[in-house]
């Protein structure tokens, strides 16, 4: 009996195998091996652009990125970013999904005009329309109207905090989605038992939407936070961008790349350790 | 009885609540319609409105000749705008159904399967969801031509397939389902690609339905991708062809034409977007995922 359940699992491992081997091997193919490539180019010099020769120089790179001038301040102002606009990312999309949740006329419609972005923001689309801050300058823009009926400080403050909202909104489609599929999954039957137990809608908030939804939250924080770090836009991208397409300084950008990425990794760690503790699995 | 009408009148009611939650939405939602609507109205302009300054946000006089001429120019000059409607389309395709069937079986394998080593690939698998793209680019030139696929359309398919997102996505949501579904299969006799075929794929459509959005958007939009890999013109995808047309000689006079091919170029993903988004959601309730 021992023995037919182990060969039984040994074949249920063998298929698991099978399962998985073309993603790894596309995977190994188009992510792992070139992310070696990137380590070994990180400690080396390039000799010859046109056959990417290289030469090992150890720690030399990693050296000069420290010492850039440009490269600190850049990486501080990513993460203080990231850590800033989060919370406020998880929160509004959490709000939207629960509005978009009710039985409200129209909420197809709502909901693909929040997921918007998302298909317009990585687009050539967005080119022509400048980025999302841009949004505020469109004619007729905002901001002029704003502009129009205060006097400046007050307009400086309204023009800033509209700024703010695009940004975070502009950073939510993904996270309604996700959010909303997890809605819908909650079965109807926790709401009934607690409206017969009198309970109220911020009780059912709190005692069964949020902790129903928790894995989801988790994933969507680390989603969030991966999102704005692997962001072109945010400077220490355009600083290695700069660096590999503008320079052809390859290995420093790779070096550039390998800090960031040691160090994006921390703080997604860190913030995995954090949540982990607070999601509630349904048994 | 008196009760439950008053209940009833109660749900029907316009409740200051709901009147907040519309009002609310409709300025949320007009941040993020904004460029969408002007993009509209900005390919329906008649030609001497395309560059008053300062722009005009609506068209008085909508006409349909921006579209005319994007179909026509680009017809006489050298590539018809349709062809590159045709690659994009071909690109897009490809890669979101290479995506799902990839990504669904390894999922599949990770959650049900539970192979030794699987915690390992899906570890891996979230380190590298943080690594930044455009260092590993040179590499993943390097393998494009090793392969000798450099100028052709499976380069821009290919190292897509295993994306890292997709499996994670996946993944998470294949671990909710319950394994007494599968168990009760293969007690009669059910083959583990029968389990993934028949039971795994069937009950996971919002799953994978949503991986086909973020697939098909990721993969229309790709900008990078044709312009390292592609030289040949004939073989572009709708991105190149709009900064094709934005940029050179001309520029002004296919203003128009540019205008009607931004929308063209968007529609896609909003129609992917509103046929899949009916999906996730319906699916969702009936799929048995509880």
């Amino acid at each position: 009996m021992k023995k037919r359940s182990s060969s039984l699992e040994k074949r249920r491992s063998r298929s698991g195998y099978l399962f998985v081997l073309p993603w790894v091997i596309g995977f190994a193919a188009f992510q792992l091996w070139p992310m070696y490539k990137s380590f070994m180019l990180s400690f080396s010099k390039v000799t010859s652009v046109s056959g990417l020769k290289t030469a090992w120089i150890g720690w030399e790179n990693y050296k000069a990125v420290f010492a850039d001038v440009d490269f600190l301040p850049a990486f501080w102002n990513t993460l203080w970013t990231t850590v800033l606009y989060t919370p406020f990312i998880i929160v509004i999309s959490l709000v939207i999904a629960i509005l978009l949740n009710r039985k409200i006329k129209g909420r197809g419609v709502f909901r693909v005009i929040f997921f918007l972005p998302v298909l317009l923001g990585s687009g050539a689309v967005m080119a022509q329309l400048g980025n999302a801050a841009n949004i505020m300058q469109l004619p007729p823009s905002i901001e002029q109207y704003v502009n129009y009926y205060f006097n400046s400080d007050i307009a400086n403050f309204i023009n800033q905090i509209l700024e703010q909202i695009v940004r975070v909104f502009w950073k939510t489609g993904v996270q309604i989605i996700i959010f909303l599929g997890g809605l819908q999954s909650i079965s109807d039957s926790y709401y009934e038992a607690a409206k017969v137990d009198n309970a109220n809608a911020w009780d059912m908030l709190w005692k069964i939407t949020l902790p129903m939804l928790s894995p989801l939250m988790y994933l969507n924080v680390i989603y969030t936070v991966i999102d704005s770090f692997r962001s072109e836009n945010n400077e220490i991208s355009s600083l290695i961008i700069n660096q590999v397409y503008e320079y052809s300084n390859y290995s420093y950008g790779s070096a550039m790349g390998w800090i960031y990425f040691v160090i994006s990794f921390s703080v997604v760690l860190l913030a995995t350790l954090i949540f982990r503790r607070y999601v509630y699995y349904e048994k | 009885m008196k009760e439950h009408k008053k209940r009833i009148r109660r749900l029907n009611r316009i409740t200051p609540g709901k009147v907040f939650v519309y009002i609310f939405m409709i300025a949320l939602v007009s941040f993020t319609a904004l460029p969408l609507v002007y993009m509209v109205f900005h390919a329906l302009k008649p030609v001497d409105e395309l560059f008053i300054f300062p722009p005009k946000f609506i068209t008085t006089r909508p006409t349909l000749n921006n579209f005319q001429e994007l179909f026509a120019a680009m017809d006489s000059t050298s590539i018809p705008f349709t062809r590159y409607i045709f690659n994009s389309l071909v690109v897009s395709i490809i890669t979101v159904a290479g995506t799902v069937v990839v990504c669904t079986m390894g999922a599949f394998a990770l959650t049900k399967l539970r192979m030794p080593g699987g915690n390992l690939i899906f570890n891996i698998i979230v380190a590298t969801l943080m690594f930044s793209a455009p260092v590993t680019q040179i590499a993943n030139y390097l393998v494009v031509k090793e392969l000798h696929m450099l100028d052709t359309t499976w380069a821009l398919i290919v190292p897509k397939i295993a994306g890292s997102y997709y499996l994670f996505l996946l993944k998470q949501n294949f671990g909710e389902i319950p394994d007494a579904l599968l168990e009760a299969a293969k007690i009669d006799g059910c083959s583990y690609w029968g389990l993934y075929s028949k039971i795994i794929i069937p009950v996971t459509r919002p799953a994978w339905a949503t991986a086909i959005v973020f697939a098909f958007v990721a993969s229309w939009n790709d900008f990078s991708g044709p312009m390292i890999y592609i030289q040949t013109q004939v073989k572009q995808t709708l991105p190149l062809a709009l900064q094709l047309l934005q940029g050179g000689p001309g520029q002004v006079a296919r203003a128009g034409a540019f205008a009607a091919a931004t929308l063209v170029t968007t529609l896609p993903t909003i129609i992917v977007f509103c046929a899949m988004q009916s999906k996730v959601i319906n699916t969702m309730t009936h799929s048995g995922i509880k």
